[in-house]
C-alpha cells in the first residue's frame, strides 16, 4: 500500500489550520503526545507545508478525492529527477508500479460505486480540485530553491511511509541507512493516522475503512454480487404476478374446447387460493359458475327454443385470421362465414315449410329509403365513372408516350426529303456548269431549294385549293399582295396609255342621229353608249 | 303511476291479438297435435318481447345515427326518452316495466365521444356493459346493401361464442334481443338479412348483410348493408342495470386511459432521449483509460 500513507498526510495536511487549532483542545490522544514529542523539526516541516497551502485562497473544507491524490503522487514521483534515480530499482523490479496501479483501479472501481450516487457536479468539482491542486504544487516548486531541502526530505519522509507499507526488506534496507530515526516518527505518524480519521470526519470513515482493511477487492466481488441480486430482485416482483396472468389470459382466450375443462378446473382453483389477481390495476373477475347460473336463467324454456323463433346458427368454421387489422383478409373471412351459415339457415328454412326470398310483386317498405338509395347508386356511377376516367387518362399518356416516337419518325423523315432534294440540286449545278440546259423540272426544284420552307408549304395549299374564278377576276381587279399604295395613281406609264382611249366613244355628242341621247349622254358622259335601263314607271310596271 | 300502465295495456293486448292468427297461419304442423294449448303458452315466451332503446344526455349525431338504425332493424323495439341522470341507471328497469319491456339497450355516451353500449334482460339481468368502436352508420353510402323494413334476421354466430361462459351468456342475450319474434307485427314473412356476430381480437365485431339470388349460381350473394360496429367487453352485472359484476375483461383499457397512455408515449420521447445521453455520458466515463506510466516509459531515456 505505497500510495496510503502518502495520501493521508496530504489529506491531513489539506483541512489543516482549523484541525490545528482544535488540536490541543480536543485531541488528548496518546498518539497525538507522542507525535508531538519526538520530533519538533519534522513538525515545523509540516506547519511550513501547511502554511504554503494556506496561503493559496483555496479553501479545502471538503475531503480531498482520492483519485486527484493518487495523481498528484504520480506528478511528484515523476517530476522529481533525484528521486527517480533512487526509485528505479523498485520501479523496475515491477513490485511498485504494479500494486500501486493495481490500487488505482480498486480506488477507481470503489470511487464508481460511491459515484454512482452523485450527480454531475461533484465530478466537476473533482476535476477542478484536481486543477487547484496542480496550481498548488507549481507554486510549490517555484518556491522550491528557499525550502528545497525542506521538501527533498519531506518527500524522502513520504517514500519512506510507502516503502514501510511495502515491507519490502530490500527497500528497507536502503533507506534505513539515510535516515533510521525518520522510520520510527513515521511509524508512530501512521498510527495517529490510523486513529485519527474517525475523529477528524465521520462521513470519510467508511471508505477510508475499505481502503485500509485491504479487503477492497473481496469487497468489490461482493458488492457486485450484491448488486446482481439487486438487480434480480425487481424482475422477480412481475414474475409473481405474471404467474397468474399467463393462466388466466389463456383461460379467457384458450378457443380450444378441449382444454376448456382443465382450464376451468384450475381457475376455479386459483380463484379460490387468490379471488382477484391485480391486471392492468384492474381486480379481474371470471366468476365462471355465476355466469353459468345466469345463462340458465337467461335460456328460455330450458334452452329449448325452436329454431323458427330464434334463427340463430353458429358456426363450426374458425375464423383463420392471422392480422384481424388486415381489413380486406378479415371481411373475406366473415363474408364466408356468413355464407356458409346463410345457406344452412335456408336450407333449415326449407325443412321448417317458410319461404325464403319475397315475391317479385311483394312491395314494402326498405330499410334505406329510395332517396339513399339512389344517392348510394349516383356514388357507385360517380365512383365508376372516376376510374374510367382515371383509365382513359392513363391511356392517354401511353399514347402520348407512343405518338412522340411517331413525331420523332416524321422529322426524320422530312430531313431526309430535304438532303434529297439538297443533293439534287447540287447535281442540277453540276450539270449547269457543264453547259447542259436545265429542264423545268429542275427549274422548280431551284425556286423550291431558294423560297423558305412555309414558301414551300403555302404552294402546297395553293395547289391544293384551287382559287375560284370570282376570286382571281376580283384579285385582278382590286389587286392581291404586293404593294397597295400609289397603286392607283397614274405615272407616266399610265399617261401615255391611250388604250383605254376610244374615238368612238368620245365623239358620240357630235352623232346627231340620236337626237334626244346627245343630251343624256353630255350629261353622263362616261356612262356609255346604249342605256338599257328603261324608266322608273316602265320598271314598276314590268314587275 | 297509472297512467302509463293504462296506456301501455292495451297494445299489448293488440299484439296479441294480431299474433296469434299469424301463429296459426305460420304453425299448421302444430295444430294437429294435441298439446296445443301447451305449445301457444310455451311461444308467447318467445314471442312476447320488446326492447327499450335509451341513451344519455349528450349523445352525439353518429350514436344517434346508429340507435335509429338499430331501432329500424329491430321491429320489437321501443325507443324512450334520454336519460337524465347516469347514476341511477337502474331506474331503467322501472321505465322498462311501465313500457312493458323486458329488454332494455342503453346508449350511454361519455364526452360526446366515448360511447358505452348496456344491452340488459330487466329487471333479473344480466346486462353487458359494452365499448362502442369502430362505428359505421346505414347512411354511408359505401355499403350498398338493402333489405325489408321489418323482416327477421338471421343470426350467425363465431364459433368461439361456445367456449367461454361470458361469451355463451353474451350469445344468449344476443340471440334474444336481435331475433325478431315469429309472426310480429311489424315482421315480414322472408328473410333476406343477416347479423353477424364475431368474437376477434378480444372483441365482438357486428355486421349484417343482405342475402340476395345470384345469377346463374347457387350461392346467394352478400351485400353489407350495415351498421358496423365493434363491441368490447368491459363487465358483465348480474341483474338489471346493477348487482355484482360477474366479468370484468382484463384487457379491456377506458378510452381515457388509452388516451392518456397515447399522450404519455409521445411525452415519453423526450425523457427517453434525455435518459439516453446522460447514459452515454456515463458509459463514456466508464470507458475512459487513464494513462500509463508504461506508455512514457521510454521516453526520457
Amino acid at each position: 500500500m505505497p500510495g496510503k500513507s502518502n495520501k493521508q498526510v496530504v489529506k491531513k495536511a489539506a483541512p489543516s489550520p482549523a484541525k490545528k487549532q482544535q488540536q490541543p483542545t480536543k485531541q488528548q490522544n496518546v498518539a497525538v503526545n507522542k507525535k508531538a514529542a519526538p520530533s519538533p523539526a519534522k513538525k515545523q516541516q509540516q506547519q511550513q507545508q501547511v502554511t504554503k497551502k494556506s496561503n493559496t485562497p483555496i479553501k479545502n473544507n471538503k475531503p480531498l478525492p482520492k483519485k486527484a491524490n493518487k495523481k498528484q503522487e504520480e506528478e511528484i514521483d515523476f517530476n522529481d529527477a533525484d528521486l527517480k534515480k533512487q526509485l528505479q530499482e523498485m520501479i523496475n523490479s515491477g513490485n511498485f508500479d504494479d500494486e500501486d496501479f493495481d490500487e488505482d483501479e480498486e480506488e477507481d472501481d470503489d470511487d464508481q460505486d460511491v459515484m454512482d450516487f452523485d450527480d454531475d457536479e461533484d465530478e466537476e468539482e473533482f476535476e477542478e480540485e484536481e486543477e487547484e491542486e496542480e496550481a498548488i504544487e507549481d507554486e510549490e516548486e517555484l518556491e522550491g530553491d528557499e525550502d528545497e531541502d525542506e521538501q527533498e526530505d519531506d518527500d524522502e519522509i513520504d517514500e519512506d511511509a510507502e516503502i514501510g507499507e511495502l515491507e519490502d526488506q530490500l527497500v528497507d534496507d536502503l533507506f534505513d541507512e539515510m535516515n533510521d530515526q525518520d522510520d520510527e516518527e513515521e511509524e508512530e505518524e501512521e498510527e495517529d493516522e490510523e486513529e485519527e480519521p474517525p475523529m477528524q470526519i465521520p462521513t470519510k470513515k467508511l471508505s477510508k475503512q475499505i481502503e485500509m482493511s485491504g479487503k477492497v477487492f473481496q469487497g468489490v466481488a461482493r458488492v457486485e454480487d450484491y448488486l446482481k441480486q439487486e438487480a434480480e430482485k425487481p424482475k422477480k416482483r412481475p414474475e409473481m404476478i405474471r404467474e397468474l396472468n399467463p393462466e388466466d389470459e389463456l383461460a379467457e382466450t384458450s378457443d380450444l374446447s378441449a382444454d376448456e375443462e382443465e382450464d376451468d378446473e384450475e381457475d376455479e382453483e386459483e380463484e379460490k387460493e387468490q379471488p382477484k389477481p391485480l391486471v392492468n390495476n384492474k381486480y379481474v373477475i371470471n366468476d365462471r359458475e355465476g355466469l353459468n347460473n345466469k345463462l340458465r336463467e337467461l335460456k328460455l324454456s330450458n334452452g329449448k327454443i325452436p329454431w323458427v323463433h330464434t334463427l340463430a346458427v353458429t358456426s363450426q368454421q374458425s375464423l383463420d385470421l392471422e392480422d384481424v387489422h388486415d381489413d380486406f383478409k378479415r371481411e373475406i373471412a366473415f363474408y364466408k362465414q356468413t355464407l356458409h351459415s346463410v345457406t344452412e339457415c335456408e336450407k333449415l328454412c326449407a325443412d321448417h315449410g317458410l319461404t325464403v326470398r319475397r315475391k317479385p310483386d311483394f312491395f314494402a317498405e326498405m330499410i334505406k329509403s329510395d332517396a339513399q338509395m339512389l344517392k348510394i347508386k349516383s356514388n357507385l356511377q360517380s365512383e365508376k365513372k372516376r376510374v374510367e376516367t382515371a383509365e382513359a387518362i392513363r391511356k392517354k399518356r401511353e399514347i402520348k408516350k407512343f405518338g412522340k416516337q411517331v413525331q420523332t419518325q416524321k422529322l426524320q423523315e422530312r430531313q431526309k426529303q430535304k438532303s434529297d432534294a439538297i443533293e439534287s440540286v447540287k447535281k442540277w449545278r453540276k450539270n449547269r456548269e457543264k453547259g447542259n440546259v436545265s429542264d423545268e423540272f429542275n427549274i422548280d426544284l431551284i425556286d423550291d431549294v431558294n423560297n423558305n420552307k412555309k414558301d414551300k408549304k403555302k404552294v402546297e395549299k395553293s395547289q391544293l385549293s384551287q382559287k375560284s374564278d370570282k376570286r382571281k377576276k376580283k384579285d385582278a381587279k382590286y389587286g392581291f399582295g404586293g404593294k397597295k399604295r400609289f397603286a392607283k395613281s397614274n405615272d407616266k406609264s399610265s399617261t401615255n396609255d391611250v388604250s383605254g382611249f376610244s374615238l368612238k366613244r368620245n365623239n358620240e355628242d357630235k352623232d346627231y342621229s340620236k337626237g334626244k341621247g346627245g343630251k343624256m349622254n353630255k350629261s353622263g358622259g362616261r356612262g356609255g353608249g346604249k342605256s338599257s335601263r328603261p324608266g322608273k314607271s316602265r320598271r314598276s310596271s314590268r314587275k | 303511476m297509472t297512467k302509463p300502465i293504462k296506456k301501455t295495456k292495451p297494445v299489448e293486448v293488440v299484439e296479441e291479438n294480431n299474433e296469434q292468427p299469424q301463429q296459426t297461419e305460420q304453425t299448421e304442423q302444430p295444430q294437429e297435435n294435441p298439446l296445443n294449448s301447451n305449445k301457444k303458452e310455451e311461444q308467447s315466451i318467445f314471442t312476447k318481447k320488446r326492447v327499450l332503446f335509451t341513451s344519455t344526455r349528450g349523445i352525439g349525431s353518429k350514436y344517434r345515427h346508429l340507435m335509429t338504425d338499430l331501432i329500424s332493424l329491430i321491429p320489437h323495439s321501443k325507443k324512450e326518452d334520454k336519460v337524465d341522470d347516469r347514476k341511477t341507471l337502474s331506474l331503467i328497469n322501472e321505465t322498462c316495466e311501465m313500457k312493458s319491456c323486458n329488454y332494455a339497450i342503453l346508449f350511454d355516451v361519455r364526452r360526446g365521444t366515448d360511447c358505452f353500449l348496456w344491452m340488459a334482460k330487466t329487471p333479473l339481468g344480466p346486462t353487458v356493459k359494452f365499448h362502442v368502436t369502430n362505428v359505421h352508420t346505414l347512411d354511408e353510402l359505401q355499403m350498398t346493401g338493402n333489405c325489408l323494413k321489418g323482416s327477421r334476421p338471421f343470426l350467425h354466430f363465431d364459433k368461439t361464442f361456445d367456449s367461454q361462459p361470458h361469451l355463451q351468456l353474451i350469445k344468449e342475450l344476443f340471440t334474444q334481443i336481435y331475433s325478431t319474434p315469429k309472426g310480429h307485427l311489424k315482421s315480414k314473412p322472408f328473410f333476406d338479412h343477416v347479423f353477424s356476430f364475431f368474437y376477434q381480437d378480444g372483441r365482438i365485431w357486428f355486421r349484417n348483410y343482405q342475402i340476395s339470388d345470384q345469377e346463374f349460381k347457387k350461392e346467394s350473394l352478400l351485400t353489407e348493408i350495415g351498421p358496423r360496429m365493434i363491441l368490447n367487453v368491459d363487465k358483465i352485472f348480474s341483474e338489471g342495470f346493477g348487482g355484482n359484476v360477474l366479468y370484468s375483461n382484463p384487457n379491456f383499457v377506458s378510452p381515457g386511459n388509452n388516451r392518456s397512455d397515447q399522450k404519455l408515449a409521445k411525452a415519453n420521447k423526450y425523457i427517453k432521449r434525455k435518459y439516453q445521453k446522460s447514459q452515454a455520458a456515463e458509459r463514456q466515463k466508464v470507458a475512459f483509460i487513464e494513462p500509463s506510466e508504461v506508455d512514457t516509459l521510454f521516453e526520457d531515456f
